[in-house]
């Protein structure tokens, strides 16, 4: 290990900070909780609050260490966690995992963010800990019923610029031990914004959106110590796809059913828990181009079984033994029919907590329809050098299987294409200061990790067909800060929040297709991204703003300029005994800069929203 | 064999001189209009007398790769669903069938059936797909001139001999789309079908056909690489040519009086053939190393002198 040592000691001081306030505010989490994450940051309700109805993406942009690769609006967008690729990146929603199978990503442009009571981001491997298939990085998706409330009534509205209008209806009910929360949804925009090129104002086109959904949440108290959580979501999308800056016009359309739905049993003892959870996401998207004569149906499904109990000893140590199976299926015209596979994993995990420190190791050994892939593990410790400040380490070794596109997508699929796989570490330094009025919070962190057989697909040497092959080799290494400080005079209370990361996610073998030399930055991953809000509140007043700065990186066709994007946020809630009624307004790219994310793919200038909501 | 000869005699100007020449117009494949034929199934090349067309084909997802034969007439629809199709509609002169090449990769070959050929012609044109692509764009590849028009985009074919496995001296380039011009006006992409001059290439056992694009990306070429072909035109070969060159023949002087030299002939006794410019044989000599002869006998006028050995045609006046 003397190697590791010294990579972590050497990196250190180089650029190596993060974020950990999670390990530090909340060291119980971490302990207490193998199956289910303790995410290194959330965003919590008023982050979510403060997007309206936007979507997750509006949310996730803020934070410097996740990047969207966003195509504008009512268009594509997918996640990179610390210079890991959409499909290293897991996304779960209430512990089960939702990405497309078939792709193994998701469009989190169509995952509405006030359906969650939380948005939690890992910018780490965590395949032992969290199951194979987290190999950068995770996002954890929750919804958790009201505790203070046992019915109540809700409805919002909002309107924006190009014809918005979204709508969501929340009804919370008791029955008994039951409760439930079932919430009806819609969107729809037309998304024409004006985009200047080179003088000319043109308008997008063929650019809408229409999102139709049901969210439904129930809590069953079985006992004291024992409930069942049932969460049901479907969702019919329908998006236009815009032309390019370089194309005429564009005649294709997509559209995207999703039905997800998840039961959890929980049970708490005193000298454990056990967990057990069956769920399924599945869907179809529908892509159509009438002028070019283009169509192509998908449906995936993936059911999600899992269950582990953890024993407590001493209340300073836990044991956990879990089972994790995924059943993924894809249906496409290109698989010749249906295909499937099984994913079943056996993990475990061990922690100790004493009041200085703390320690955890997990392993998880996996088979891919029946053959066995390789074990992944993790380590990690934590050190409290001082009531204020904890520094932790972590060692992982993670997975990612290929996706069922990678595996029997015809012509090129690969059914024995190997996992992803890596080594990772990672080095971080937690503080906690109150300097006067303020309190103050800092993490940073460094991490260094190595992907072997990096799946890409490239055509082959007549370029009629296309393959995935493990042909890449991936060198990632960063780090970044994380900084919020609070205060407040009387009423008015302040926040500000800071955050940078550094990826350097550099390619170590040459390949022809895609053109990449040794030491090339991949496609799409800022080296550079800093993020700043500001937040005031007084009494019922709020006002936010946010400002986002990403640094120039290459793109497929050309490299994409950098870019800094400030957005404003303003609400006032008004209060009746338990009814509220808040009305807010929100300024997006307030400074109406003319960026891109995807070359060729425009983003819209200003353009505004003004929502109201009322809560019984 | 599913392809004819076209033995052609022209008897026009210099530009119809007469001499043997054979023209591959792949109409003999006798396909019903609005199909295509994209598997040449075990053989993996589309044979004619003439040419050797490679084509890989997967029956399972029918995907293929090389030359297609085609009498698609869709100069309409964009997209990869319409790519056997012409943007001219048909083939040269409004015949029916014509071939469609993906040049992927390092390019496409069009083989010859026997080796040294002298190709002179071949027609060239877009394919719809790629034509629509530049015009109009699409999802992956750019409307050539850009965002404002002014993008110096070219869509350029290049044309190479190969003889013995090595690339012959000069290449012939075709511009398919050109933008790179200072006038706008000039700006074009090309909806005919384009008379490319193959005779600087020489004797060559096969043709390359390379496509270059100012569009490209990490993947390559944005710009569909596809592109259609027909009518190509051979030179008969003769069997000496491996015994002399032509640099060394000269005929002199021109204009002649009454008497024309004929210098740097083969040391065998060679054919030389003298013509009036509509094909009627006025003498047949046989000649080594040099000769004169004699042309006291016909009034003033133009004249050929042919080499049908070296299937070489030259013009020349009398006083």
């Amino acid at each position: 290990m003397r190697w590791l040592q010294v990579t972590c000691l050497l990196y250190l001081p180089m650029s190596c900070f993060a974020q950990l306030d999670s390990v530090y505010l909340l060291p119980e989490a971490t302990v207490r909780q193998v199956h289910l994450p303790a995410s290194e940051f959330t965003f919590d309700s008023s982050d979510i609050l403060a997007a309206g109805h936007g979507t997750i993406t509006q949310i996730l942009q803020t934070e410097a260490l996740v990047f969207v690769r966003n195509y504008g609006p009512g268009s594509l967008g997918t996640l990179t966690i610390g210079g890991g690729s959409a499909e290293q990146t897991n996304v779960s929603w209430q512990g089960i995992s939702i990405r497309n199978p078939m792709l193994g990503q998701i469009d989190v442009t169509l995952l509405p963010a006030d359906l969650f009571t939380s948005i939690g981001v890992q910018s780490k491997g965590g395949s032992a800990q969290y199951g194979n298939n987290q190999l950068s990085g995770g996002l954890d998706l929750k919804s958790d019923l009201p505790s203070d409330k046992e019915r109540g009534l809700g409805l919002s509205l909002e309107y924006g610029s190009w014809q918005r209008l979204s709508g969501h209806l929340k009804s919370l009910y008791t029955i008994g031990s039951s409760k439930s929360q079932t919430s009806i949804y819609g969107l729809k925009s037309k998304n024409d914004f004006p985009l200047e090129i080179n003088g000319l104002v043109l308008r997008q086109s063929n650019a809408s959106i229409q999102n139709l959904g049901v969210y439904h949440l129930s809590e069953i108290t079985l006992t004291n110590h024992s409930k069942i959580e049932v969460g049901l979501w479907w969702q019919d999308s329908h998006q236009e796809i815009p032309p390019t800056t370089v194309q005429n016009s564009s005649n294709a359309n997509q559209g995207t059913t999703s039905i997800r739905s998840v039961v959890g049993w929980k049970n708490r003892s005193q000298r454990g828990r056990t967990e057990a959870r069956i769920g399924y996401a599945g869907g179809s998207i529908d892509y159509r181009n009438p002028a070019r004569l283009e169509e192509s149906l998908t449906r995936f499904g993936s059911v999600n079984i899992s269950a582990h109990h953890q024993w407590w000893y001493g209340g300073s140590s836990s044991l956990t033994v879990g089972v994790d199976n995924r059943i993924h299926h894809g249906e496409a015209q290109a698989y010749g029919g249906r295909q499937a596979e099984n994913q079943f994993e056996i993990f475990g995990g061990y922690e100790w907590k004493r009041p200085t420190w703390s320690f955890g190791a997990f392993v998880r050994q996996g088979m891919l329809d029946e053959v066995l892939m390789p074990t992944t593990a993790s380590l990690q410790s934590s050190f409290a050098v001082s009531e204020r400040i904890r520094i932790s380490a972590g060692l992982s070794r993670d997975l990612r299987y290929p996706t069922l596109n990678e595996r029997y997508w015809q012509p090129g699929g690969k059914p024995n294409l190997k996992s992803e796989s890596g080594w990772s570490q990672r080095l971080s330094v937690a503080a906690k200061m109150v300097l006067g009025r303020w309190t103050w919070d800092l993490t940073a962190h460094g991490f260094n990790r190595l992907i072997r057989n990096w799946i890409l697909w490239s055509p082959q040497d007549d370029l009629s067909i296309w393959t995935p092959d493990n042909i890449a080799k991936v060198w990632s290494r960063g780090g970044g800060i994380r900084t919020q400080a609070m205060t407040h005079f009387g009423d008015l209370a302040i926040k500000l929040r800071l955050n940078y990361a550094h990826t350097s996610s550099i390619n170590q073998v040459a390949i022809e297709t895609p053109r990449l030399d040794v030491g090339d930055q991949l496609f799409y991953t800022p080296k550079n991204r800093f993020g700043f809000s500001a937040e005031t509140s007084w009494p019922a007043w709020t006002v936010r703003y946010e400002q986002q700065y990403t640094g120039g990186y290459p793109g497929i066709i050309s490299p994409v300029p950098s870019f800094q994007v400030g957005s404003f946020y303003l609400s006032r809630t008004f209060s009746w005994t338990d009814k509220d009624l808040r009305a807010w307004f929100r300024v997006h790219n307030l400074w109406d800069v003319r960026y891109r994310v995807i070359e060729r793919r425009p983003m819209p200038g200003r353009h505004f929203r003004l929502g109201v909501s009322f809560d019984m | 064999m599913m392809t004819r000869i076209s033995a052609v005699i022209c008897s026009v100007l210099f530009s119809q001189l007469v001499f043997a020449q054979q023209i591959e117009s792949f109409e003999t494949f006798n396909l019903d209009r609005e199909s295509f034929l994209n598997n040449a199934g075990a053989l993996e090349e589309f044979r004619t007398d003439l040419v050797r067309l490679p084509n890989q084909y997967d029956a399972e997802w029918d995907s293929w790769s090389g030359w297609a034969i085609s009498t698609m007439t869709d100069v309409t629809t964009p997209g990869f669903m319409n790519q056997f199709s012409s943007i001219v509609g048909s083939g040269v002169e409004g015949t029916m069938t014509y071939t469609v090449s993906f040049a992927s990769g390092d390019g496409s070959v069009m083989k010859f059936a026997r080796d040294d050929e002298r190709p002179t012609q071949i027609s060239i044109s877009n394919s719809t797909y790629a034509y629509l692509s530049m015009l109009e764009g699409d999802a992956f590849a750019k409307r050539f001139g850009g965002e404002d028009g002014t993008n110096p985009d070219f869509f350029t074919m290049v044309i190479r001999g190969i003889q013995d496995g090595e690339p012959t001296l000069d290449s012939v380039e075709v511009a398919l789309a050109d933008f790179t011009s200072d006038n706008p006006d000039e700006d074009f992409i090309a909806n005919e079908w384009i008379d490319v001059d193959l005779t600087t290439i020489g004797i060559c056992d096969y043709l390359l056909f390379t496509l270059k694009s100012s569009d490209v990306g990490a993947f390559g070429i944005n710009t569909p690489l596809y592109f259609c072909a027909d009518n190509l035109v051979l030179d008969k070969q003769t069997s000496f040519a491996e015994e002399f060159s032509n640099d060394d023949l000269q005929v002199f002087p021109n204009p002649a009086n009454n008497l024309i030299e004929v210098r740097g002939l083969a040391n065998q006794e060679e054919r030389v053939q003298l013509t009036d410019l509509s094909g009627k044989l006025l003498g047949d000599y046989r000649l080594s190393f040099s000769g004169q002869i004699f042309l006291g006998g016909i009034p003033a006028g133009q004249y050929l002198m042919r080499f049908p050995d070296r299937g070489l045609v030259r013009k020349f006046s009398k006083r």
